[in-house]
């Protein structure tokens, strides 16, 4: 998808304007900006400790930055509550996987809807038919979820028992499901195998295509980042070090030097 | 006006009192993040301890020689039934999350008091009634303040307590032992990556704090009665104060508990009956946590996203 | 032991079982640590005491009873909000002190309190230490106030009304409200990623959970027609926890079974015997081995998380999977 044009910049779904946010003493990001358009897939990558998750953290609300603004879809979303930024249509992933362990898998893609719900405590507790058709919805569309990404076997399972790389579309789904028009993954491919990581890139893209949502995405896996960002931005230090397409960045010193210190270059995974 | 200074000085004492136990509640909370339910049941033994030790001494003893060995003794006692409470209760669930912990605690506190109602069966206890011995009569005897009766004994709980937490003071800051348990408190993975044993800090951090909640068990044990279910309510209270004060902060535990037992006679000297005194510590509570959660002198801790 | 008491030991044991299913709202389901559930329980049974006094109408008879229960709901409601309000952002060790504080502030009120004693007792005071009794009611006025108690102390009644309230709280279960609560209990940053209110949820918990508890309280009063404000403490609380945890935090099924055991046990061991001590006498003791023994043991109850259908496939068949209706 082309970017727009720059004049018509205040069209273009996310900004980040001047981000600042310090923890004691210690500067995790300092002066961060960028623009997102609709239906890009950008990359933040940058050393471990660089503060990419505290960004993460900072634009889904959980954190307030200390400086700085964020848009959403002309909203101004800082210091907006996280359940109401969710609202808004920007879903994230986890680094570590949030996966509600005790529920089934269906239940949790079911989570998704409960902004939908029209029923009330009422209709639930007394099963009045209002409920049970809402309650169809929502489990066909999860299961269409489900099918998306090849879970559909195990939606009453319980979600801990799944393996390692279906733990990870599980949260992808999840995260698709609320219907968000900007997702932040968090490390989407830590822990998979190559096969598994080319999976990714390709289901990644196809969600892109079909769903029109914009993606930022944190990886420490260069072949991922390169294969599938349009553009990329490195943060060393809380501060952005370079932006640009991917091979601009992979060539740029500054970036070799904030992974590698000075040397060759190699492939960080 | 005459009453405030009546009430002021009894705050303070009992102040004293609370804070000592509030220590043992920090120092716990600061290693393993667990609020040890029985910590109020540990002064509870220490008291029965010291007025055990106070039974075996020959009558004649002089207080100068026979106060100290009582507090001795109840802090030996404290720390006796702290480390093997630790080590038979806590250590075991230390893996299993802390709603474990917790009910864990609350069992051993009943479990304690229990037994203490299993030995104490009759009347509580009470040194002032033992009107023999030398510390019979001191424990009686009292001194008008502010226009009523301040016993006199009462007057070393604020010393005791000084002492106590300068030692522990030096203990935290300054020695090797001290270090570790800063360590531990603060990252207990790294800390055992350091070659820290974990298991001794712990146990000697329960050691601690079970000396301080024994001997403030032998003091309050002088001024007032000594019954099993002694410990329920200072140890709340000691807890309330804590957590007012700034949860693993020494200076923290120590002004907290001077800030409950002073509201608490404040609250009685305006006029509100005595029924309601044990309320206003949990309304402290309530406002402290809903204005500043960290306490007073607290620091903030965050998760991890 | 009578028929008679037989009887009136099967309705306390209802009481509890609602008293558990209330507690496993907001500590089974939600994750929240409440150690106050004693409190609203309390709340409910003076406010049902206090409605039977101030508020009855002979002319209405049995329809009393929905008065006071209504009185005793909305009662405990309110306390629940403000209670809740400040713990919406405490964590776990927190809000267990809080609300066990709250608990004790109840009860320690209750015994300072006196009320008036208003159309029945005029000009006397009732409350305090000693509580509120129907059985001091002047003669010419206690035949027609409360005559429909007698029937609600019967025991089926009470165990009816444990099904519809186990009915409705699992469809709420199984409903997006319970899902939302779940999460909050499985993770609380993950929940707000996913979008839930936090706060609202959290009090529909506290809601939730403190109506029920003061509806049991009301069916207490009108049960035992009497109540004094030192059973309602921590001792109480504590008990009802234990009766969770003994079924599984998280089942409601587990939280009726739960109270059921621990209902019945103290009156089984009444006549046992060990080493010359009767056990019975040594409740509390016995209570507190049990919880730490429970806790080392079985942290998961008997029944988990799961709800009947779903242990009986779990025992029985060894399966790891959800049955299809059982899901939320």
């Amino acid at each position: 998808m082309k970017p727009l044009d720059s004049i018509q910049k205040e069209f273009k779904q996310f900004f980040a304007e001047g981000i600042c946010k310090s923890f004691g003493g210690l500067k995790a990001v300092d002066n961060f900006s960028m623009e997102l358009d609709t239906g890009e897939i950008v990359g933040l990558i940058g050393p471990n400790g660089a503060g990419k998750t505290t960004v993460f953290n900072l634009i889904t609300g959980m954190e307030t930055p200390d400086y700085g603004k964020f848009y959403f879809q002309r909203n101004f979303i800082t210091g907006m509550a996280p359940h109401d930024i969710s609202e808004l249509g920007i879903a994230r992933t986890f680094q570590n996987i949030r996966l509600l362990d005790y529920l089934s898998v269906i239940d949790n893609i079911k989570i998704a809807y409960h902004k939908h719900i029209s029923y009330n405590l009422l209709h639930a507790s007394l099963r009045f038919p209002k409920f049970h058709s809402v309650e169809r919805e929502i489990t066909g569309k999860s299961f269409e979820f489900l099918e998306l990404f090849g879970l559909e076997d195990s939606a009453y399972e319980l979600a801990s028992s799944l393996p390692y790389g279906k733990r990870r579309k599980l949260e992808l789904a999840r995260a698709l499901a609320t219907e968000a028009s900007l997702l932040l993954l968090d490390e989407p491919a830590a822990g998979l195998n190559p096969r598994e990581t080319t999976e990714l890139t390709e289901l990644i893209r196809k969600l892109r295509n079909d769903f029109h949502v914009s993606i930022l995405l944190i990886e420490h896996d260069m072949s991922l980042v390169m294969n599938l960002c349009e553009r990329v931005i490195v943060l060393n230090f809380g501060k952005i070090i370079a932006q640009g397409s991917p091979s601009e960045v992979k060539n740029n010193q500054d970036v070799i030097e904030a992974y590698l210190g000075t040397g060759k270059k190699k492939n960080v995974s | 006006m005459d009453n405030f200074l009546f009430f002021l000085t009894s705050g303070l004492c009992i102040g004293a009192v609370y804070a000592l136990i509030a220590l043992g509640y920090t120092l716990v909370y600061g290693i393993i993040k667990l609020i040890n339910f029985a910590h109020g049941e540990f002064y509870m033994i220490g008291a029965y301890a010291g007025f055990g030790i106070y039974l075996v001494l020959p009558s004649g003893t002089s207080p100068i020689v026979s106060i100290p060995l009582i507090i001795v003794s109840s802090g030996i006692a404290g720390m006796i039934i702290a480390v093997l409470t630790e080590q038979v209760a806590y250590k075991p669930i230390r893996k299993s999350g802390r709603l474990a912990a917790l009910l864990t605690a609350i069992g051993v506190s009943f479990l304690l008091q229990n037994l203490a109602s299993f030995i104490n069966k009759a009347n509580p206890l009470q040194y002032s009634a033992e009107s023999t011995g030398s510390i019979g009569e001191l424990c009686q005897r009292s001194v008008a303040i502010g226009g009523s009766g301040i016993k006199i004994i009462q007057f070393i709980f604020i010393p005791v307590t000084i002492i106590l937490t300068l030692i522990l003071w030096h203990i935290v800051m300054r020695t090797k032992f001290g270090r570790a348990m800063r360590a531990v408190s603060q990252d207990p993975d790294a800390a055992a990556l350091m070659g820290i044993n974990i298991d001794s800090v712990i146990r000697r951090t329960f050691l601690l704090g079970g000396v301080m909640a024994g001997i403030a068990g032998a003091l309050i044990g002088f001024q007032s009665v000594i019954e099993p279910m002694m410990g329920f309510m200072p140890g709340l209270k000691a807890f309330i104060a804590a957590v007012v004060g700034g949860i693993g902060s020494i200076p923290g535990a120590v002004l907290g508990g001077f800030i409950i037992g002073i509201i608490e006679n404040m609250v009685i000297w305006a006029g509100i009956p005595t029924g309601y005194k044990d309320v206003a510590a949990f309304i402290v509570l309530i406002i402290v946590l809903l204005i500043r959660p960290q306490g007073i002198l607290g620091s903030n801790l965050r998760e991890k996203v | 032991m009578s028929w008679y008491e037989f009887h009136s030991v099967l309705g306390s044991i209802g009481i509890l079982a609602i008293l558990a299913l209330s507690l496993n709202v907001i500590c089974g389901m939600t994750g929240l640590l409440q150690l106050g559930q004693a409190g609203f329980f309390a709340i409910g049974a003076y406010a049902a005491g206090l409605s039977s006094i101030y508020l009855t109408f002979p002319e209405l008879g049995m329809l009393n009873f929905v008065i006071s229960a209504s009185v005793a709901m909305i009662a405990a409601g309110i306390f629940s909000i403000i209670l809740g309000i400040p713990c919406l952002r405490l964590k776990g060790d927190y809000l267990a002190i809080v609300t066990l504080g709250f608990g004790e502030i109840v009860r320690l009120i209750l015994i300072n309190l006196n009320f008036s004693g208003g159309k029945m007792y005029p000009g006397e005071k009732i409350g305090g230490a000693t509580g509120i009794k129907f059985t001091e009611f002047p003669g010419d006025i206690w035949p027609k106030y409360p005559d429909y108690s007698a029937e609600f102390a019967k025991w089926w009644f009470i165990w009816i009304l444990v099904a519809v309230i186990f009915i409705l709280l699992i469809n709420i279960k199984r409903s997006s409200f319970g899902r939302a609560m779940m999460c909050i209990r499985e993770d609380e940053i993950a929940a707000q990623a996913m979008g839930i209110n936090l706060s609202k949820y959290k009090l529909m918990a506290f809601l939730l959970s403190a109506v029920i508890a003061g509806f049991a309280g009301a069916l207490f009063f009108h049960k035992e027609l009497a109540v004094t404000p030192g059973k309602f403490n921590l001792l109480c609380s504590i008990e009802i926890l234990l009766m969770i945890v003994l079924g599984g935090l998280g089942s409601f099924s587990g939280a009726i079974c739960g109270a059921i055991i621990l209902g019945m046990t103290p009156y089984l061991l009444r006549h046992v015997e060990v080493f010359g001590y009767r056990i019975g006498e040594h409740q509390q003791l016995i209570y507190a081995l049990l919880l730490i023994v429970l806790i080392r043991l079985s942290p998961n109850g008997i029944f988990g998380m799961n709800e009947v259908p779903a242990w009986l496939k779990i025992f029985f068949k060894g399966k790891k999977q959800i049955p299809k209706n059982e899901t939320a």
